[in-house]
């Protein structure tokens, strides 16, 4: 095609690069770190036999470019599945191994795009144990278990049910923290000694985690822009939680209500 | 103190499986986690240590999650993430916001700032263990985990592929 190029595979087959910027695209919108997407992306541009590729990831969109060409994938939703990270992990040290077809890159990677390994109803119970685990944590009685159990998997319900109707991330976290007070509203109510540690237990279930540590992580590699997007994301959410936690506990506290 | 240290397990297993975490990186996940809180609370029982608990507990979280990331192959993030929730200071910041609530504007501020202060010893804990392991364990990556290869391969659960 290029007169001037020497040797062979100088222009890539722009479907490699399409491939191999979709793989990045979800890899970065489950949560991955930025340095680990360039990483895989460069790493499965390689297998394809593109060797001269760059790659910038921001935490909003991305660019590969090789030989001229240039795809572009702009990321708006990003939620929390490791599931996704792990496996597209997987499938680029797969491929870097013993290099498959595209089509069945593209085939493994839609799978990858898809994999989550447990149903939403039995997320409901992980965030029940888990909300449950974090009431004792914190101080609270065997009594308090059940109604942080209830709290957790109830926040769990809202945000998945906010999420499928395609609500804002913040927007959301505020609904759920919201709802997520409702059982140590009701403790308080019939005088459970330590309504907090219910009400901790259910807001920890929406805590920003694995914001907070791919921001760090990203901070060393040097990605600093992506830290700092990072650390303004977790901080927004941490406050739409509060604020969604206060709502209904301001309205208890105005109307009278006994809190300990 | 020791139920503290498995519950912490348990909440870093169910924090695992809510982000879709499996198989033996999610033991693993649980190890580090009740490991790391059983450090952080016989820490915290020194007068006056304040946040070393919290700052060691995830400087262990972050050294743990970088070894076994080393040696299972995966990303660190699956360890690191559902280990650190633990840590994460939740109950400052509830005491912080019902006391803005209920007009206590001193002691709101007080339990805010310290929520701010935890969540940064944390952050500082999680980036220096990685940023000094990460380097060291991928010079020595050919030799050093020879020995061990053996935990690898030890699943507890049948691993499924996705």
């Amino acid at each position: 095609m290029n007169p001037t190029s020497r040797g062979r595979a100088q222009t890539p087959d722009p479907d490699v690069l399409k491939v191999i910027a979709d793989a990045g695209a979800a890899l970065l919108a489950s949560g991955g770190e930025v340095a680990r997407v360039e990483d895989t992306m460069q790493r499965l541009a390689r297998a394809y036999g593109v060797e001269a590729v760059e790659v910038i990831v921001l935490p909003t969109a991305l660019f590969i470019n090789a030989g001229g060409n240039t795809v572009i994938r702009r990321i708006r939703n990003r939620s929390v599945n490791l599931a996704v990270v792990a496996s597209i992990n997987q499938l680029s040290r797969d491929v870097s191994r013993n290099p498959i077809p595209l089509g069945e890159l593209e085939e493994r990677l839609a799978q990858a795009r898809h994999a989550s390994r447990y149903r939403p109803s039995a997320n409901l119970l992980f965030a029940g144990v888990a909300a449950g685990a974090l009431s004792q944590l914190v101080g609270g009685r065997g009594a308090d278990v059940l109604p942080a159990v209830i709290g957790g998997a109830l926040t769990q319900i809202v945000r998945q049910w906010f999420r499928r109707i395609g609500l804002a991330n913040g927007v959301g976290d505020m609904g759920a923290a919201a709802v997520a007070v409702l059982p140590a509203v009701a403790c308080a109510y019939w005088r459970v000694p330590r309504p907090g540690s219910v009400l901790v237990g259910g807001i920890m279930v929406l805590t920003p985690g694995l914001l907070m540590t791919t921001a760090v992580r990203d901070g060393i590699e040097g990605d600093l822009l992506s830290a700092a997007a990072r650390v303004l994301e977790a901080l927004l959410s941490a406050g739409a939680i509060a604020a969604g936690a206060s709502l209904p506990l301001y309205l208890y506290l105005a109307l009278g209500g006994h809190w300990a | 103190m020791i139920v503290g240290a498995m519950l912490s397990g348990v909440t870093a297993v169910a924090f695992g499986l809510l982000y879709q975490v499996a198989g033996s990186t999610l033991v693993v996940a649980g190890i580090i986690g009740t490991l790391s809180w059983a450090v952080a609370s016989v820490l915290k029982l020194i007068h006056g240590s304040g946040l070393l608990g919290d700052f060691v507990g995830a400087l262990i979280v972050g050294a743990l999650a970088e070894v076994a990331a080393r040696l299972k192959h995966e990303p660190a993030l699956m360890f690191v993430v559902p280990a650190i929730i633990v840590f994460v200071p939740g109950e400052l910041v509830y005491q912080s916001m019902v006391a803005f609530l209920q007009n206590h504007f001193l002691s709101g501020a007080q339990s805010g700032l310290s929520a701010l202060m935890a969540a940064g010893s944390l952050s500082i804990g999680l980036a220096l263990s990685t940023a000094v392991l990460r380097p060291l364990l991928r010079q020595h990556q050919t030799q050093l985990p020879t020995p061990l290869m053996h935990l690898k391969c030890g699943s507890i659960f049948h691993r499924q592929r996705i």
